[in-house]
């Protein structure tokens, strides 16, 4: 008689899925039902095992700081497919006034085009988190005064004009959120303003 | 925002109440808690054998949770999840533990991650028991995915197909597991029994 190895035989001890096959043995081998039978018997001391009571006060406890701490981890919203065209809206924006700095810089105010030119303005709601040097601030201002020449007209290639870009910086728990607040109107004329 | 009603919360489908929880029901996600609360409990501080950490872990799985219940698709049953949770807040903390300290064990199985041994000064267990004391030293001294399988088939009697979901592996690694925790507990205790004066009551 071939004899059930004994990780067959310790799977039959806790009631595992050892099929009918290892059932049989068992009721005609002795010597394995004796084994499964001392298996048991050890297995079952471990019911001596307790475990210490949670308070019913730290209980709740628990359970508040975690629902707590989990509505601040996800603002206080539930998942929205807006939530990643937003992110996505912000990487675009972000990748345009690098384009515009990179490239449109600085101002050349000789072949202006006529008086429809964008504005833009640059403003810091904290100076102290992101103050430009005066060198930039200068340039920035002239290209308030000036209309903007035609290769950085970017914002018309976004279809927006007026833009007025605001970049913020609010404070959670301590640290800076870095953010930015864009206005403006379509070249249709309807005001926009988006807050990333 | 709308409670689903709570006539008696066990007859909830839990699905309604982890839908609820999502949109933000504090009183569907407490819900959800009183039915699990226990059974996590007892999990992590089989994981741990030690109050205080045992506290620290829980807190740390539900808040897990509750961040990422958005991400729960109802592929496993929702207690399998948190248990998942719980399992990988563990092995985290153990990590975090190792990088700290490296414990040197006698005879560590290679390649197999230890759990933390818990410092003397806090290993006051509540049970008066010498036996009751033995039971939790051997299952001190067994590896993680020993101690994984063995708690959550052997104490909270899940099936080795939910087992394996909460542990993130094959059905057969967790026989494995549970054959080599078995085999490492009969050998912990007989010693134990040996150096206690007792007799053998261990040996099959
Ligand atoms: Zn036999």
């Amino acid at each position: 008689m071939k004899h059930p190895s004994e990780k067959d035989l310790v799977s039959g001890a806790l009631n595992l899925e050892g099929g009918a096959e290892l059932g049989t043995h068992l009721a005609e081998c002795e010597e394995c039902a004796m084994r499964v039978k001392r298996l048991k018997a050890f297995l079952v001391q471990f019911e001596a095992h307790t475990v210490p009571e949670l308070a019913r006060e730290e209980s709740s406890d628990i359970f508040s700081v975690a629902w707590r701490g989990s509505r601040q981890d996800r603002g206080y919203s539930p998942v929205s497919p807006w939530r990643y065209v937003l992110q996505g809206g912000a990487v675009f924006l972000c990748g345009l006034v690098a384009g515009y700095f990179l490239f449109a810089h600085p101002v050349q105010a000789p072949d202006a085009i006529g008086a429809e030119g964008t504005e833009l303005v640059e403003s810091v709601s904290n100076p102290s988190a992101a103050l430009p040097t005066p060198e930039v601030q200068s340039s920035v201002v002239e290209a308030v005064q000036t209309p903007a020449p035609k290769g950085s007209d970017f914002w018309q290639m976004a279809g927006l004009k007026n833009v007025k870009l605001t970049p913020t910086v609010k404070y959670e728990e301590g640290k800076p959120v870095y953010g930015a607040v864009l206005e403006g109107e379509t070249l249709g004329g309807a005001l926009v303003m988006l807050t990333f | 925002m709308p409670s689903p009603r709570v006539k008696e919360t066990r007859e909830v489908d839990e699905d309604l109440l982890v839908e609820a929880a999502r949109q933000g029901d504090r009183r569907a996600a407490r819900a959800l808690y009183d039915l699990h609360r226990e059974r996590v409990w007892r999990v992590v501080y089989r994981m741990v054998l030690d109050v205080e950490e045992a506290r620290e872990l829980c807190q740390e799985t539900w808040l897990r949770a509750f961040s990422s219940i958005g991400r729960y698709h109802g592929r496993s049953r929702f207690g399998t999840w948190l248990l998942s949770i719980a399992l990988n807040a563990a092995r985290s903390r153990w990590r975090r533990r190792k990088r700290l300290a490296p414990i040197s064990l006698s005879n560590p199985p290679e390649g197999v991650e230890l759990l933390p041994p818990v410092p003397a000064s806090q290993r006051v267990a509540l049970e008066e028991s010498r036996r009751s004391r033995a039971i939790e030293e051997a299952l001190r001294h067994l590896p993680a995915k020993q101690r994984q399988a063995f708690v959550l088939r052997y104490f909270e009697e899940l099936s080795i197909t939910e087992v394996a979901a909460a542990m993130g592996c094959r059905e057969g690694s967790v026989k494995s597991h549970l054959f080599r925790a078995i085999q490492a507990l009969r050998r912990s205790l007989r010693s134990l029994s040996e150096e206690g004066g007792g007799h053998d009551e261990t040996s099959l």
